[in-house]
């Protein structure tokens, strides 16, 4: 194998095969090319530094011991980010953050709130200059719920499908259409929130 | 709107209702305010979302720090490695290591046996104690020579 220096220019499916043969530095090299995505996904669904960086790592620690099962059907990236929402959804339950079925009426019920709400037809983040706007956005995202925050992260960011989404979080479609229904409200809500209690502020 | 019309309006906006249905709920929605202002709402969010970067969510650590704790946890064994396709010499030697521990306490007994046989009272070496604390430690001790010697094999074999 290749010294670190000339890795670079290395596709990932040749690193993989090399990690695959046990070459620690190809697998280095993939931590490094991807470690800034699965972080991000950590830390979105998270919305905790430590534990993002914790369980991005142990995400990694998994891939290398799954190695041989990745055949290839989708791209590494996909395959490692996979892993990283698995990581994440398992912390949730262990932390009991994410219902169970059994107890979706009661979200459902939190979801109420927001649903006899008139809707949000103004965007709260126009003419946000960007950082304003990632930074509206990152609030928002920290104030929901960790079972609304996924489903949001997973069909928007991640592009899943219900069907996919339901797979992942282990609940119906049903479920998972409903977390997405009630999550958008709130979030459209937050962010009006956040633009009013903005706008309440005294200028300078 | 009943909560499943606003559930197949989600469904429609994200394109996950069967194509069956897409025309005729299309026409209800048109000629329905509510329906037309939750719509609204949903693409905001949904636009609004699709535009946040995620490339600027980076790790907080030095490449080599990120790294070095998933290295330590693979080397220390985290779950099977990868089976390496070639076996070189340093795949032999790896193996080789796990005789080590095993060979250490054959020799140990080996020492203790020597020691014990008739006329080594009259040796040089009267008295040596053995102990073993675990399979990868094992200590030797001379109590009248005030010797003490530890046998450390590496790395450690698991029970």
């Amino acid at each position: 194998m290749q010294n670190n220096r000339d890795l670079s220019s290395v596709s990932d499916e040749a690193l993989v095969q090399a990690a695959k043969q046990g070459h620690l530095e190809a697998f280095e090299e993939l931590v490094a090319r991807h470690r800034d995505k699965v972080y991000a996904r950590a830390l979105t669904i998270l919305h905790n530094e430590e534990d993002a960086v914790d369980l991005s790592q142990e995400a990694w620690i998994k891939a290398w011991q799954r190695l041989q099962q990745f055949q290839g059907e989708s791209s590494f990236a996909t395959w490692i980010t996979r892993i990283v929402i698995n990581v994440c959804l398992d912390h949730l339950r262990r932390q009991k953050r994410l219902p169970v079925e059994s107890l979706e009426a009661l979200e459902e019920e939190t979801g109420l709130r927001d649903a006899i709400l008139p809707p949000v037809t103004v965007n709260p983040t126009a003419g946000l200059e960007r950082a304003e706007l990632q930074a509206r956005i990152w609030q928002a995202l920290g104030r929901l719920s960790a079972a609304h925050r996924t489903v949001l992260i997973l069909h928007e960011f991640e592009g899943m499908e219900y069907r996919k989404i339901a797979e992942v979080m282990g609940c119906s479609i049903g479920t998972v259409m409903s977390r997405l229904f009630y999550a958008r409200r709130h979030m459209a809500r937050l962010l009006k929130d956040l633009k009013d209690s903005e706008d309440s502020k005294p200028k300078p | 709107m009943t909560r499943d019309e606003q559930l197949k309006l989600q469904a429609w906006l994200d394109g996950e209702l069967p194509e069956s249905e897409r025309q005729a709920w299309a026409a209800r929605w048109a000629e329905d305010p509510q329906a037309q202002a939750l719509l609204e709402e949903l693409r905001l969010v949904q636009g609004t979302l699709r535009r946040f970067d995620e490339g600027q969510l980076r790790v907080p650590e030095t490449r080599e720090f990120y790294w070095s704790r998933i290295a330590r946890a693979i080397e220390a064994g985290a779950g099977p490695a990868p089976a390496p396709v070639t076996r070189g010499l340093w795949q032999w030697l790896l193996e080789w290591k796990r005789w080590l521990a095993p060979a250490a306490v054959l020799a140990s007994l080996a020492v203790v046996l020597t020691l014990s046989l008739p006329g080594h009272g009259q040796s040089d070496y009267p008295e040596v104690h053995v102990s073993q604390a675990d399979n990868y430690a094992t200590t030797y001790r001379d109590d009248e020579r005030l010797l003490t010697l530890v046998w450390f094999s590496y790395p450690p074999e698991s029970p």
